[in-house]
Order: structure tokens, then C-alpha cells, then sequence
């Protein structure tokens, strides 16, 4: 399974009734060496350093597959919109939030099945799933 | 101490720049394998990781429709990812990914033969 297998696919609820699409597909990263505050303030003081040499970055382990993000209305991006606390330029916050109100994330451990032998992509989910919020 | 940093797959990581460990590109990602513990396949509602960065020759697939097999397409174990930003960068040299072998075979049969092929250019300084 991939996560373009995932993305865009629709989403049943326990009885069957359609819930939306998968709009994204959320990880936790495993942060394993995390840089102190001192080489965050050196690369303030240093602008000119490309990114690629910055000191305060940190190291990632493992990906572990969260949850999947359900869109009741629309399955295009939502351009971290709804999911941060960013406001502008405001018509498109405005216009990208309205679009996909409603949206949920749905846990990993909530999914029953997903079935990827037909076109689209269904994913089925367990009786008393949790809608929890969308935002990161 | 170890945390976790949370990303989505459409906003962070498809489709971002992939650059090896001295820092120059190697592919986009164009898609994240999933498996289960110990590299078993994926299953609904249990323990899943990403397992690999997929790169592929998605161009023809976007075109044409279909899908490439699992096996045709070249990936980068996840275990090689260093550091999440606006690029994802590696922690090996590209010449270690079976991702590049194309270019690496043409470099060696086909840029390599021609005079001059062999020459570095960044070597003048």
C-alpha cells in the first residue's frame, strides 16, 4: 500500500454511508536529535548560510502512519488552510476554509479496511470511530 | 529525549526535493511506500510506517493512466532520511541509490566514452 493509494480515496462509515475523501495522509516523525537554542541563535545571526549548512536542525528517525485526513466536500488541497492558523491572503483562507469545512482526521487505528482492487479506493471505517481535529 | 514532529503527506512531504548527503538533488518524491512492523505489508488499523521514497517514471503514468508495478519502482529506504524541511535530505551520497541508475549508467557507458566525458569541471576551482 502507498500513500497515493490512499490519497483521494473514499471514505465509508461503518454502515456504508459515504463520509468524504482522503484529502492527506498524516505522519509523526520521530525527532531523533533535536539542536539546541544555541545553534538556532547562530543561524539567526548568519542569514547568508544556506539551509542545507544550518546548525539547529534536527535528525529524523521513523515515519509512523497517524490518521487520514476526510474532506466532506471537495478532495483538492487545501493548502494547510484549515489545518494552521494562517489567515491570509484572506479571500483564499476565506474561500479554501469554506470549501472544506467538516473536514475530520480519522485515526490510523480507526480505519477497518481499505480496499485497493478497485477504482477509487475504498477505505471503511470501524462503528464508533473518533472525528478528531483536522488541525496540526 | 525523542518527540514527535507532526506532517502530512500532501502539504510536507509529496513532491518535495530529495537531496543526498552533499547536498545535491536526487529525485522528487512522488509517492511513500507504507509497510507494517518488521516490513510486512501494510494493514488497516495496525502499526504503519513509511518504508520508502518511491521515484518513478510517474510522467508516462500522469499521461497515459495505469499504474507502474511495485517492483519497477526505484526507491530510497526511509532508514537513509536525515532531516525533514523544505527538502528532504539524505544521509548517504547519491552513487549509493539504485534511484539514480540511469543516469549513473549513462555517466559510465555513455558520457564516460565520449573525450573529454571523463573530465570534472568543478576540479578547475
Amino acid at each position: 500500500m502507498n500513500v497515493g493509494d490512499l490519497l483521494d480515496a473514499r471514505v465509508l462509515g461503518p454502515d456504508g454511508a459515504a463520509l468524504g475523501v482522503v484529502v492527506d495522509v498524516r505522519f509523526a516523525l520521530e525527532v531523533v536529535d533535536e539542536p539546541d537554542d544555541e545553534s538556532r541563535e547562530r543561524d539567526r545571526e548568519d542569514p547568508e548560510t544556506p539551509l542545507s549548512a544550518h546548525l539547529g536542525r534536527d535528525a529524523v528517525g521513523g515515519a509512523r502512519l497517524v490518521g487520514l485526513l476526510v474532506s466532506p466536500r471537495s478532495g483538492g488541497s487545501f493548502l494547510g488552510f484549515e489545518r494552521t492558523e494562517v489567515r491570509s491572503p484572506w479571500p483564499i483562507a476565506q474561500l479554501v476554509r469554506r470549501r472544506h469545512r467538516g473536514t475530520f482526521l480519522v485515526g490510523w487505528s480507526d480505519v477497518a479496511e481499505v480496499r485497493t482492487d478497485g477504482a477509487p479506493v475504498i477505505v471503511r471505517l470501524v462503528a464508533g470511530f473518533e472525528r478528531r481535529s483536522p488541525a496540526l | 529525549m525523542t518527540h514527535e514532529r507532526i506532517v502530512d503527506a500532501r502539504l510536507h512531504l509529496l513532491s518535495r526535493q530529495v537531496l543526498d548527503a552533499d547536498g545535491e538533488p536526487v529525485r522528487a518524491v512522488d509517492d511513500l511506500e507504507l509497510v507494517g512492523p518488521d516490513g510486512q505489508p501494510a494493514r488497516a488499523g495496525a502499526e504503519v510506517r513509511v518504508g520508502a521514497i518511491l521515484v518513478g517514471p510517474v510522467l508516462f503514468v500522469r499521461l497515459f493512466g495505469g499504474a507502474v508495478p511495485v517492483s519497477r519502482q526505484p526507491r530510497i529506504a526511509w532508514e537513509d532520511v536525515g532531516h525533514v524541511g523544505t527538502a528532504i535530505e539524505l544521509t548517504v551520497p547519491s552513487d549509493r541509490l539504485d534511484a539514480d541508475w540511469v543516469e549513473h549508467w549513462l555517466r559510465d557507458h555513455v558520457v564516460g566514452r565520449i573525450p573529454g566525458g571523463r573530465h570534472d569541471p568543478e576540479a578547475d576551482g
